[in-house]
């Protein structure tokens, strides 16, 4: 039995081994955890970009808090603090009656709900209590009115005087605890014209350096008149930055009985209403005459100017009437009902009788000077406006008629909030933070509601729609997102973004598209394989080339180059495809024998010294054709020029600028023709060889071969290598970011820059704070970049399976 | 060993042949005199892929409107020849040959010759049926496209005579313009040879064109191969000893990239000289 060594095969060969299944298993459930865990990933951060956006779309959402009970009386004016603890009520008495509400001392970023503390719809009231303060005795007013911005009430009187009353709160902080105080501040009332003229209208800017007051005053039996006083900073020693009276400006007579008067947010405009319904804008000027004696004095006049105020000064302005508008000029049945500025007074809202509301707005004309032009409706309310209250952050107004209240947005047209309140409210206001509304019916009962609404220059029409902000001389697509002033107003429309990632792209694809297709039909069709072998994994570490190298070099190699340039590119990109063609003719028409002296597929290196020397032709002859065709007259000399960079603004209208959609498509372009090139290559070298067999044993050049068969056959997978590479050009950033001014602009011209949206989200991200519109707006950005892609991507495919379909080679 | 005793004999086999047809006729054999070649593969003919030769030696005159197979076991250089006669071997890397091929008595290799001109004028058949993704039509003019003859007149009268004498006409007709990949393998193989008859070629080379198809589709080809010889001279490689008998004038039987007996096929099968041919045709090798 021993001796013969008999082969005994295992018994335990059939069994499977605990660890093989074991790991099986686990791997099994280790890729399937794996693989759902990356698409809820992915589902997830859709999501997470989805939650951040929706917001933006929202309305406002106005919840009422509760009644502060006042003292009873005749109210007409009200007001509240930045934080919202010490709201007053005033009536043209001068008593300002003060409440102190309790208010949870929260961090900032709370929720808004549990600010004050209500008991049985009142809101409690505050350890202070209830107090009064009086600016003034023996005086009696006509009428009030409280500029909220300002914080300053204005009483006006038949006698021709104005009492400015400053509202002045000032948070006090105590170990922690912070408490508002208040102080009323007032100057001793002013006298606009003369005696006894009472003041029909009155508006006073208050600004950091310069203080207008403009009324409209009755005169008697004549027109009424139109006096202002002019408030300046201080130039004088012991003036300490106040404001102290320039002099009067008697603006009468420019206007036929005027009726009420607007000073703009410069101090240098005036809007003037008639009782013909007409506005009339009027600009400050200069006026010397008076100058001559008042403006001259410097510090020894404004010194005296206060000695003596029996003579009132005169300031050296004058005004000229500029514009008439008729706001409801297509309204002849509805009276103008109300003129009010919105924050910034730039833009006026207009209401009329019937309802109308409308936005006017001035912009810079391109001659110079402003006009005053409708930038927005919105749809009528019941009739004209009863109180109106602007909004300190934003563009917001709010409008009451009748019970019906409204929260609008001018710049957008969009009603963020109606209601109609069980009362007819006799004063109105939104909060100092754009968080509160409050609405009295003027006999003492204050009423809150909190006012939520983050987002309200959002919305589709803000990001998708035409709008006309105020300063722009017709309605655009601006994406501005800061500003200079603090009522400056963000602009986030995304249409010159979009347009800006798609002109990057296709700039980058026109120039990488036809170099990278050709490069893989070159590479997999002509090149001997030795030769492909090495170029492919050449070019695909090309791919690898870190983007900011390229925008870098594209920013201050290639710029710079091309600036002076531009003749010479394009006479070379015209030059190379001839000469291409032309070469090609000439080879074919050599004698076979010269021919076969270079290896198929290697005459193209030929070609190689000819483009060389194409190139440097067409680089050296750039110039020449500058001098030839780009010459324009120098505006500053006369003289003729021949300079590209002149000519193109002077022929097309449009701007040249260094860092233009050429340098980007050049560059971006470098970026994308490796990853086309490859995934080209690869499509057009998977065309089975038996087909291309076929076509060259049918007596078809490699040529036709290349194209007649080899390209339709690979004509999806080229088209998918064309959507990737528009896929990576729409979400390149580095390269644009650097190589591009980053300007916002919506046109194609190929001699300026963009802003693609990839670029916007790296170039504002330091500016968006979290949960701002802004950095909402940024998300929005980042989820039309993936459904741009998205789309791009999902149409593509169905174009790749179509053709697939078409194309299929024989198979088994 | 066997390589080693071959040697001469091959030669004896081969070499008198073109030269004068006595010697040959000891065999009962006619050989191809000159008037009617239209190939002849002469000086020694020889292959090499890089370093490795794979033909040696080759003296052979094919006739012209004939038939002619090419039988051997795999391997032997059978495709390899063929695919000299319109130069398809051009395609890969490192080839190069020894002596010289003549068509109608101009040489293949002359520097002067357009390439594809010969192949215009050599039609192919492959062992794969490789229609193009293309319709039926296309497929069948893309010779005619290629040459820049775009006439629809022409094409249509293409199509027609080219598809009635590959006996696919009257399949397809109503589905010209119809994918020529929703066609059946039989029916591919004849649209393939459809295209290679569509220019007119003198020549058509096949290479084991019914290798993969149904008998009933091979019986077709073989049909339409005797129909065809009647204006083309066609070389055709196979593996199907049947096949060589009943579809082919003239045999040449190949082993190790040597030829080791040529001559009519009713003798080459009957009463070959050569212990290898008659190894091989019997089916105890191969
Ligand atoms: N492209 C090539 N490169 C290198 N050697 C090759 C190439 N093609 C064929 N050969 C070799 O040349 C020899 C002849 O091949 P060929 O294809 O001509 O044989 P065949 O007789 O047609 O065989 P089969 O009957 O299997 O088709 C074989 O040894 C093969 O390995
Ligand atoms: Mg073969």
């Amino acid at each position: 039995m021993a001796d013969t060594p008999s082969f005994k095969p295992d018994p335990h060969r059939f069994e499977v081994s605990k660890r093989v299944l074991w790991i099986d298993r686990f791997m099994n459930s280790f890729i399937k955890i794996g693989g759902v865990g990356v698409i809820a990933a992915i589902f997830g951060i859709f999501l997470f970009i989805l939650a951040q956006i929706t917001p933006l779309f929202n309305g406002a959402e106005v919840r009422p808090v509760g009644t502060v009970e006042f003292a009873e009386g005749e109210y007409a004016i009200f007001g509240i603090d930045e934080w919202g603890e010490l709201p007053f009520m005033a009536g043209r008495d001068g008593v300002f009656h003060f409440t102190d509400l309790e208010r949870e001392q929260t961090t900032d970023d709370e929720k808004v709900a549990r600010r004050y503390t209500v008991e049985d719809g009142a809101v409690v009231v505050g350890e202070r209590g209830q107090f009064t303060r009086q600016v003034f005795e023996d005086e009696t007013y006509q009428h009030v009115k409280y500029d909220s911005g300002a914080k300053q009430a204005v009483f006006s009187s038949a006698r021709g005087t104005v009492r400015l009353v400053k509202v002045n709160y000032r948070p006090v902080f105590d170990e922690s605890l912070r408490t508002i105080e208040v102080e009323l501040e007032t100057e001793s009332p002013y006298q606009l014209g003369e005696a006894g003229q009472a003041i029909v209208d009155v508006d006073v800017l208050e600004a950091e350096d310069l203080r207008v007051i403009a009324a409209v005053q009755q005169n008697g039996e004549d027109s009424n008149a139109l006096n202002l006083l002019f408030f300046k900073a201080g130039t004088g020693l012991f003036d300490e930055g106040g404001l102290t009276l320039q002099g009067s400006v008697d603006a009468s007579g420019l206007v036929e009985n005027p009726v009420k008067v607007r000073v703009n947010g410069a101090g240098d405009a005036l809007l003037v209403l008639d009782d013909q319904d007409q506005l009339h804008y009027l600009r400050r000027e200069y006026d010397e005459s008076v100058a001559g004696d008042s403006g001259g004095g410097g510090l020894l006049g404004g010194l005296g100017g206060e000695e003596d105020s029996d003579e009132p000064k005169k300031a050296p302005y004058k005004f000229v009437h500029v514009q008439t508008i008729k706001p409801l000029g297509d309204r002849p049945e509805s009276k103008i009902a109300s003129i009010d500025w919105l924050f910034g007074r730039a833009s006026l809202v207009i209401t009329g009788t019937d309802g109308e509301q409308r936005i006017f707005s001035s912009y810079s004309q391109k001659e110079g000077g402003l006009t005053y032009a409708q930038i927005n409706e919105f749809p009528n309310l019941e009739g004209g406006a009863d109180r109106f209250d602007y909004s300190r952050r934003n563009r917001g107004f709010l409008i009451t008629h009748g019970q019906n209240v409204k929260l609008q947005y001018a710049t957008t047209g969009v009603t963020r909030w109606e209601d109609t309140l069980e009362y007819i409210p006799q004063l109105a206001g939104i909060g100092p933070k754009y968080d509160l509304l409050m609405f009295s019916d003027g006999t003492g009962k204050l009423n809150l509601s909190y006012l939520d609404d983050p987002h309200p220059e959002a919305g589709w029409k803000a990001f998708f729609g035409k709008i006309w902000y105020e300063g722009q001389p017709e309605p655009q697509y601006t994406w501005q997102s800061t500003g200079g002033e603090s009522s400056f107003e963000p602009k986030l429309s995304m249409m010159p973004l979009i347009v800006g990632s798609l002109k990057g792209t296709l700039y980058a694809l026109m120039f990488a598209v036809p170099i990278a297709i050709l490069a893989g039909m070159y590479s997999s069709q002509f090149l001997s394989a030795r030769w492909a072998k090495i170029i492919k994994p050449t070019m695909e570490i090309m791919a690898s080339l870190p983007s900011v190298v390229l925008g870098f070099l594209a920013a201050l190699w290639l710029a710079p180059i091309l600036e002076t340039r531009v003749p010479s590119v394009v006479l070379i990109i015209v030059l190379i495809p001839t000469v291409s063609v032309a070469f090609g003719f000439i080879w074919s028409q050599l004698p076979k024998n010269t021919r076969t002296l270079v290896p198929e597929g290697a005459e193209f290196w030929a070609l190689i010294p000819v483009m060389g020397l194409v190139t440097w032709i067409g680089w050296e002859l750039g110039p020449a054709l500058e001098q030839a065709l780009f010459v324009v007259t120098d505006e500053a000399t006369g003289k003729q020029v021949a300079d590209f960079r002149l000519w193109w603004p002077e022929a097309t209208g449009t701007p040249f600028e260094q860092r233009n959609s050429l340098v980007v498509g050049f560059m971006m372009g470098f970026a994308v023709i490796p990853i086309i090139f490859t995934i080209a290559e690869d499509a057009m070298s998977n065309v089975p060889i038996y087909l291309r067999s076929a076509s060259l044993a049918l007596g078809a050049s490699r040529w036709q071969t290349a194209w007649r068969v080899v390209l339709p056959t690979a004509a999806a997978g080229i088209f998918a290598a064309v959507m990737i590479g528009f896929g990576r050009a729409v979400g390149e950033t580095m390269i644009v970011v650097m190589a591009t001014g980053n300007t916002p602009i919506m046109e194609w011209n190929i001699f300026s820059g963009m802003r693609t949206l990839a670029a916007n989200i790296a170039v504002e991200l330091p500016e968006a704070a979290q949960h701002s519109t802004l950095y909402r707006a940024l998300f929005l950005g980042a989820m039309l970049l993936f459904l741009l892609t998205f789309t791009v991507n999902t149409i593509a495919e169905v174009i790749r399976q179509h053709l697939r379909g078409k194309y299929k080679a024989v198979s088994d | 060993m066997t390589t080693l005793m071959s040697e001469p004999e091959t030669q004896e086999t081969s070499k008198p042949q073109p030269a004068d047809q006595t010697a040959a006729g000891s065999t009962e054999d006619k050989a191809v005199n000159d008037s009617e070649t239209l190939i002849e593969v002469k000086d020694n003919f020889g292959f090499n892929y890089g370093s490795t030769q794979v033909l040696f030696d080759l003296n052979l005159r094919i006739p012209n409107r004939k038939v002619t197979a090419l039988i051997g076991p795999s391997g032997c250089g059978k495709s390899t020849l063929l695919r000299c006669f319109n130069r398809m071997n051009d395609l890969i890397d490192g080839i190069s040959h020894t002596g010289d091929i003549t068509i109608g008595g101009q040489s293949i290799f002359d520097p002067a010759l357009e390439i594809i001109s010969l192949r215009k004028k050599v039609g192919m058949v492959f062992q794969k049926y490789n229609p193009f993704p293309k319709t039926i039509y296309e497929n069948v003019v893309f010779s005619l496209r290629v040459s820049g003859r775009n006439n629809k007149a022409l094409l249509d009268e293409t199509v027609e005579r080219s598809l009635r004498r590959s006996a696919l006409w009257d399949e397809v007709k109503d589905r010209l313009h119809e994918s020529a990949l929703g066609l059946s393998g039989g029916q591919m193989q004849r649209l393939c040879i459809a295209r290679a008859i569509a220019n007119e070629p003198e020549v058509i080379l096949m290479d084991e064109p019914c290798s993969a198809l149904d008998p009933i589709a091979t019986g077709k080809i073989e049909e339409l191969i005797d129909e065809l010889k009647t204006d083309y001279t066609i070389v055709i490689v196979t593996h199907n000893m049947q096949q060589a008998t009943r579809v082919s004038d003239r045999t040449a039987f190949f082993y190790l990239g040597k030829l080791i007996e040529y001559g009519e096929t009713t003798k080459l099968f009957t009463n070959p000289q050569e212990k290898r041919t008659e190894d091989y045709v019997s089916g105890r090798f191969g």
